[in-house]
């Protein structure tokens, strides 16, 4: 390739080393820990999952070298005003604050309430903005917290809408339904080491959004073949039947997951283009088998 | 570069002709025979496509290409429910409109499923490719397949 930097395999390598220089200075005891705020706003939890099922580095070492995790509702033991005043308190420090799960907005955010604060409900709403306001970084985690995403999803009745168009300055994105482990590891470890990371017109870090899935699939010599599956099941491209892999900017072929055991497409299912703009609704139908081919069952088959 | 994809095309199509050829020489069922020989109906459609494709001439614009240019395409005009017919579905290929001009995307990668970020083939999609794509070049690697009568 002419520029190393686009290079999915160089940047594949580099994240794999930026991680392991974030832990290695950990290790040191020269990795400037700084505070994390984690917020569940509306959303599924899902990236919190996520992450606790990373690996190298895992969730243990980033909550214990990398991070003071300042506050997380599913995992942190205070409860109630105690774990509301943690959370409010982090404000008289630095922190970076994690978002995940998009913001209900309507009926002044009363959709999803997180805690009670003065007596009063807490609201998702009040709460990013309260902390949106003194984090020195703000990562929206997961593609409801980017982008609306499932939360967001037509007729969205509570209203949701992403991070940034809440808090009014800039975010860095990281999509994906749910974000990738390393994504967030990897943007993580890259603040705290050498700042922010080169970011694409939409905030997300280009180390791991910087290509599509397509340019890097397995199944990709099908499609430029013109092979291409008539249902699921079937060993070659699924671009017919509905696969939103050429759409979306994610590492997945070669990161995959479950730390790196399997990706959609390698488990014969199309990519339905989670951590793109638009999921899920501009991304439906994820699979068709209605299309300019006749397939298997229709009615001419 | 319109070119090439045009004959990458043509080549693919070519491939999946062969291979309908023998599927249907090897399978004694009627039903899947039936089938074999939509698809290969579908694919040698879309050969004649590409070929005619490849006799057009164009040059490469930022507002795409215009009908004027070639007198072959002016001379392919679709009405809103002709265009309507290819949406993608049932075996037929993906067409959409933009500017007038009636651009063939079944096989355009961002067109999974006959679909692009909820729009639909075989529609008038002028307003919306210029509220996201009016500073982007697309157009010119599209393969044009006529105009739209109103366009």
């Amino acid at each position: 390739m002419d520029n190393a930097s686009n290079c999915i395999e160089f940047s594949s390598k580099l994240a794999h080393g930026l991680v392991e220089k974030a832990c290695e200075t950990a290790r040191k005891g020269e990795l400037k820990k700084t505070d994390l705020v984690w917020l569940e706003l509306t959303g599924c939890s899902g990236n919190i999952i996520s992450l606790l099922d990373g690996g190298d580095p895992d969730f243990r070492f980033l909550a214990t070298r990398m991070v003071n995790m300042v506050y997380e509702n599913s995992l942190m033991a205070k409860q109630g005003g105690p774990a509301i005043e943690q959370l409010l308190g982090a404000r008289g420090n630095e922190y970076i604050l994690a978002v995940e799960g998009a913001v209900a907005t309507r009926n002044d955010g009363l959709y999803n309430i997180i805690g009670t604060y003065e007596g009063r409900p807490l609201t998702a709403y009040r709460a990013v903005r309260l902390l949106g306001e003194k984090a020195s970084l703000i990562l929206a985690v997961g593609t409801c917290a980017t982008d609306g995403g499932i939360s967001a999803a037509a007729p969205n009745p509570a209203g949701c809408v992403s991070v940034r168009e809440v808090v009014g300055r800039s975010v860095i994105n990281l999509p994906g339904c749910p974000c990738h482990p390393d994504w967030f590891l990897g943007t993580l470890a890259h603040i705290l080491l050498y700042g922010e990371p080169e970011l694409d017109d939409t905030g997300r870090p280009v180390l791991f959004y910087g290509i599509k899935i397509h340019d890097r699939c397995s199944r990709r010599s099908f499609f430029d073949k013109g092979i291409f599956a008539e249902k699921l099941g079937d060993p070659t491209c699924m671009f017919k039947i509905g696969c939103r892999g050429p759409v979306t900017y994610t590492d997945c072929p070669i990161r995959k997951w479950n730390r790196r055991v399997n990706w959609p497409v390698q488990d014969n299912t199309p990519c339905i283009g989670c951590a793109q703009s638009g999921f899920p609704g501009g991304m439906e139908p994820f699979v068709s088998y209605d299309t300019t081919r006749t397939v298997a069952g229709s009615e001419n088959g | 570069m319109r070119f090439m994809s045009e004959a990458e095309r043509i080549h693919g199509l070519r491939s999946e002709i062969e291979h309908s050829i023998e599927l249907i020489k090897r399978d004694r069922n009627i039903r899947s025979r039936r089938r074999h020989l939509d698809k290969l109906r579908s694919d040698v459609n879309a050969l004649c496509e590409a070929c005619r494709g490849l006799l057009r001439y164009a040059e490469p614009s930022d507002a795409g290409y215009s009908p004027a240019d070639s007198p072959e395409i002016s001379q392919r005009t679709f009405t809103r429910a002709e265009l309507a017919q290819y949406d993608g579905k049932s075996g037929n290929p993906a067409y959409v409109a933009v500017g007038g001009v009636v651009y063939d995307v079944t096989d355009n990668a961002a067109w999974a499923a006959a679909t692009h970020f909820g729009l639909s083939a075989g529609n008038d999609l002028t307003s919306q490719y210029s509220s996201c794509h009016a500073s982007q070049q697309i157009l010119r690697n599209l393969t044009v397949v006529g105009s739209l009568a109103d366009g």
